[in-house]
């Protein structure tokens, strides 16, 4: 390595490819190219890699040809689409529900963190900000104000319980 | 009955033109997608047609790299072209109906393949059912580094393995892969990146030469 040998590294590498595929714009092509010519080891991963490229060199036999045409056609195509179209019944939520859990996706980690951290912040907040709503009385208040067994029903009285000052003109 | 055939090597340069350039030779005659949709206007039909005619061989090519399996990949490409027709927005204006096209392939593809894996992890357990043959690898190719590639292939992710066929066997570009496997630019790039790295790590493992 002799230029840029620890920044550019680790950038080149990640553009190696799309810079085989033709992908790069000028510039980044230009950064690319002028890092490998004084870079040995970015140079041989890029041979490496250009050698483990696929290539599209399948051979398929003109009977499969001819069968893959006689069966992919239009009017077929048409007709089975009609058909399944008036036929096919609607997925149940099940079944979507199913499709959805089978489906390939990546979900980033940093995605599956950040909702994690919302949910526990969310709890916290929820935990925390739990009280008896203003005004009420404490706890201890309200179960010294149910009534004791030893007193009577009809003598018992609510601790906060005052008389009605009498309005005059009331009777 | 199921047409199955070994891994060959075909060394006669008369047959090396790989039958993708012949089919984008074909597709050059096809109207692109825009004015397909143009004529969906007037005649369903014939945009149907057109639809079936440019993308017949490149889907089947890209599902018979998938499943190695003619007969499988016949199915594939016509359920994807059923489900085209039965899909509403399918010639909208701003379908993209190429994106579309390769993602459902890829879908019924990789569907296909990890139902074989269930099947074949059942048929383990039964005694009697070993003695039936693994399917081959359905495919002729024309050179050995080739066949082992597409081989060392198969013990990626298939992610990875999609995105790679997706670019270099049916010869996407970075913004249709983007489309149709619904990832960003950037994820294009990096994947590829990482797919590229870990195929080279797989064919290093197997003692293949890369470089």
């Amino acid at each position: 390595m002799v230029r840029g040998a620890t920044v550019d590294c680790t950038d080149t590498h990640g553009r190696l490819v799309a810079h085989q595929d033709g992908e790069l714009s000028p510039s980044e092509t230009l950064q690319v190219s002028e890092h490998m010519s004084g870079c040995a080891r970015c140079a041989d991963r890029y041979e490496r890699l250009l050698a483990a490229t696929p290539r599209p060199n399948l051979s398929i036999p003109p009977a499969i040809l001819r069968r893959l045409h006689d069966r992919v056609d239009v009017d077929a195509i048409l007709a089975a689409a009609a058909n399944g179209a008036a036929n096919r019944p609607h997925p149940s939520w099940v079944a979507r529900g199913a499709a959805w859990l089978r489906r390939d996706t990546e979900i980033p980690m940093a995605a599956v963190i950040g909702y994690l951290l919302l949910l526990a912040a969310a709890l916290g907040w929820g935990a925390a900000s739990w009280h008896a709503p203003p005004g009420a009385p404490p706890a201890e208040t309200l179960v010294a104000e149910q009534p004791s067994p030893e007193i009577p029903a009809e003598q018992w009285q609510p601790v906060s319980w005052q008389p009605e000052e009498e309005t005059p003109g009331m009777h | 009955m199921r047409v199955t055939l070994r891994l060959l090597l075909v060394h006669d340069d008369g047959v090396t033109m790989s039958n993708l350039r012949l089919l984008r030779g074909a597709s050059s005659t096809v109207p692109d997608d825009d004015a397909i949709k143009e004529v969906a206007r007037r005649d369903h039909r014939h945009a149907s047609d057109l639809v079936v005619r440019k993308y017949r061989d490149p889907l089947f090519h890209h599902a018979a790299y998938i499943l190695k399996d003619w007969d499988e990949a016949i199915d594939v490409t016509q359920e994807v072209f059923i489900k085209a027709m039965r899909e509403q927005r399918f010639f909208d204006e701003d379908f993209k109906m190429k994106a579309w096209l390769y993602r459902v392939t890829s879908n019924l593809c990789f569907n296909l393949v990890r139902d074989r894996r269930r099947r074949s992890a059942i048929l383990e357990t039964i005694p009697q059912a070993k003695v039936a043959e693994a399917r081959q690898a359905d495919v002729v190719f024309h050179s050995q580094q080739q066949s082992t590639i597409l081989t060392a292939m198969d013990r990626l992710t298939e992610n990875h393995r999609s995105i790679l066929m997706l670019r270099y066997y049916s010869d996407l570009s970075y913004a249709e892969i983007s489309d149709a496997l619904d990832i960003k630019l950037g994820t294009v790039m990096s994947r590829l990146s990482r797919a590229k790295s870990q195929l080279m790590e797989v064919l290093h493992e197997v003692g293949v030469s890369v470089g």
